[in-house]
């Protein structure tokens, strides 16, 4: 006689075999992802199962009869199947602590990125998104307010990644421009006022008179710094510049209110731990949560592809003039000078406004993200960019283009960043401004050596004197660096290089200078300039 | 007299950290000691208790190791010193709240006479 359980005709089983467990292991097991735990219980079932059909035979039940009890004892199979699942669910469990240190992390990261992985800032920022939203998502299960603030959330990182796509848009007007920081800056602080009122919430029943949290000091400076960046835009959307301090003010702030916050979140965390607050937080969140995060990611990823499919698009538009950017008549002037002193053809500079290289901001990442390193350059005075081609083969229709900005920086150790794959040194036409160094290891390929400094060249175009200008005093930001084929018809893009930068010692730089300006054989068709205008 | 799930529900991992606290045993013998211990007024499922132990594993309050019985594969579970600790303070608070129900109870005993 077979046997045939009830449940399978759900299984799609119609006959098993006496003793035969395998379809019902299977089918209790079929939640479990991973193939080791989902054998392990496989096995320990079975032994179960084996155990109770054995005891139905000692007390004389038939063999159908046994095996039939056995299977009819583990209850209801889809709940058990479905329990088993949950506890040997992919995604590990998440407690509170774990929950608040991805927070911690997330912001860490978001804050502090631009030293640490530059050139890599959307990916940064992606990275430091999810790991936000999974500790948000993660204590949205603590309570109503923290539900409230993932949404915050959620919605700002959600901001946050529209705005880099849509920049092509509005990049030209000042006025959105300002609006949509404007916000921005309410939609974060209403994430960052809802999560600290409901982490105060949280540990109130917790606090003790020496261990104050300082909530209102970190409330105080996000405000602060906050309302002094949205008044910097739109100070500098008015009046077009604006003052060093001004700069500096919010971003210092921003960074002071950052810092706070994470001492405070992880003193918060520590609170909870040790006054044994419930730290588990309900398994069936963590699905949701993976789900949650992952439409998120899904829907900034498709911001950021959007913004990467309109960076790729063929400029539409001729060569622009002059007018068109920010340069003046006597600057384009200068430039075509300097580039005939390099013997460069001056019909080669092609210059663009600042809302045509936009398009290609997601080609050159470490541009994209020194937003405040933007906002530096804007309100120095010294501001300037262009761009210009130079033959990178001997082939006409071949062209490298460089778009360099130009900052002096008024801010002692502020970093010099460059491209590194270069080592060229084109010294300046009037032989006196400042020319960039870059040397690279023959062997290693290793770049050695970058710093700017002044020199003197003699009528026979030889050194005459170097003069060490410091290495933090001088800026040359290399915004972008893409390729042009063919000068009057479609432009290939392509992104370029990463950004580091470093400090040499002056008496080690100068030798190499001199040796590279000496060096009559170097190549000479393209690199990195900085002009002083 | 068996009691309801609902009841029962609370204290199941408690009851399991219990007998484990007493010796390293395996599912069904688990249930079976369960069962005799409590002169079958306690019957656990197979579909409450490998849940149960599965996660009280996760949490590390029990480590398992496998052994050889009669012809197949067996999965023990031995009791951790967290596993320990936390029998210890669920055990506190059961008696707690026994005691409250039972007074409660004994009060609504003389109320209704």
């Amino acid at each position: 006689m077979s046997f045939r359980p009830p449940w399978a005709r759900c299984l799609g089983v119609l006959k098993l075999s006496e003793y035969d467990f395998s379809a019902v292991l299977e089918y209790l097991c079929s939640g479990i992802k991973n193939q080791k735990e989902k054998q392990s219980v496989r096995e320990e079932l079975y032994d179960h199962l084996m155990c109770k059909y054995e005891t139905g035979l000692a007390v004389g039940k038939s063999e159908e009869q046994a095996g039939d009890d056995a299977v009819n004892s583990l209850g209801d199979r889809a709940k058990l199947r479905m329990k088993l699942s949950a506890v040997h669910s992919y995604i590990p469990k998440i407690s509170m602590k774990k929950a608040m240190n991805l927070l911690i992390a997330g912001i860490v990261l978001n804050t502090f990125h631009i030293n640490l992985f530059s050139g890599m800032d959307e990916t940064v920022d992606l990275f430091a998104a999810v790991l936000t939203l999974t500790g948000m998502f993660c204590l949205s299960k603590s309570g109503k307010e923290m539900k409230k603030a993932f949404a915050a959330s959620a919605a700002y990182t959600l901001y946050s990644f529209a705005v880099y796509a849509l920049v092509p848009f509005y990049g030209d007007s000042a006025a959105v421009t300002v609006l949509i920081s404007c916000a921005g800056a309410l939609l974060y602080l209403l994430y960052y006022f809802l999560t600290l009122a409901a982490l105060e919430k949280l540990c109130a029943p917790y606090m003790t008179d020496n261990k104050k949290l300082r909530f209102s000091v970190c409330r105080v400076m996000t405000l602060i710094g906050t309302a002094a960046a949205a008044a910097y835009k739109l100070m500098i959307s008015e009046t077009g510049e604006s003052g060093s301090f001004a700069v500096l003010f919010p971003v210092a702030v921003g960074i002071a209110a950052k810092i706070m916050t994470i001492i405070l979140y992880v003193r918060l965390n520590g609170v909870l731990y040790k006054a044994d607050h419930e730290y588990k937080i309900e398994d069936s969140a963590e699905k949701k949560a993976a789900f949650a995060v992952l439409a998120l990611l899904c829907a900034a990823l498709l911001t950021v592809g959007a913004g990467m499919f309109y960076s790729m698009q063929p400029v539409k538009t001729a060569p622009y003039a002059v007018d068109d950017t920010d340069m003046t008549a006597g600057e384009y002037e200068n430039i075509q000078n300097i580039l005939k002193s390099y013997a460069f053809d001056p019909d080669l500079l092609a210059v663009m406004p600042y809302s045509e290289t936009e398009n290609y901001r997601m080609t050159a990442p470490y541009d994209r993200e020194s937003a405040d390193t933007v906002c530096s350059i804007s309100v120095s005075g010294a501001y300037r960019e262009f761009c210009y081609a130079v033959p990178i083969s001997e082939r006409d229709d071949e062209y490298r283009v460089l778009r360099y900005v130009i900052y002096e920086t008024p801010v002692k150790g502020f970093r010099t960043c460059f491209a590194p794959d270069n080592t060229q040194l084109l010294p300046l036409n009037d032989g006196k401004t400042t020319v960039l160094v870059l040397e690279k290891d023959p062997e290693s390929e290793k770049l050695l050596t970058v710093s700017p400094y002044k020199v003197a060249f003699d009528e026979h175009g030889g050194v005459e004197r170097v003069e060490y200008k410091g290495t933090s005093s001088t800026v040359l930001i290399i915004a972008q660096n893409f390729c042009l084929k063919n000068l009057n018809g479609e432009r290939k893009i392509s992104a370029n290089d990463a950004v580091i930068s470093m400090t040499v010692p002056f008496a080690a730089a100068r030798r190499s200078l001199k040796r590279i300006l000496q060096d009559k054989s170097a190549p000479f068709g393209y690199g990195y300039v900085v002009f002083s205008f | 007299m068996k009691i309801s799930k609902e009841l029962a529900k609370g204290s199941n991992a408690l009851i399991v950290l219990s007998v484990l606290a007493r010796n390293d045993m395996y599912g069904y013998q688990i249930i079976k000691t369960i069962e005799n211990m409590s002169e079958d007024v306690f019957v656990m499922n197979e579909g409450t208790l490998y849940p149960i132990l599965h996660a009280l594993e996760q949490e590390e309050c029990l480590t398992s190791y496998w052994c050889e019985a009669e012809g197949r594969r067996r999965k023990y579970y031995k009791i951790t010193e967290k596993g320990l600790k936390r029998f210890s303070e669920k055990e506190k608070e059961w008696r707690v709240f026994s005691s409250a129900v039972g007074k409660v109870l004994g009060g609504a005993e003389i109320v209704r006479v």
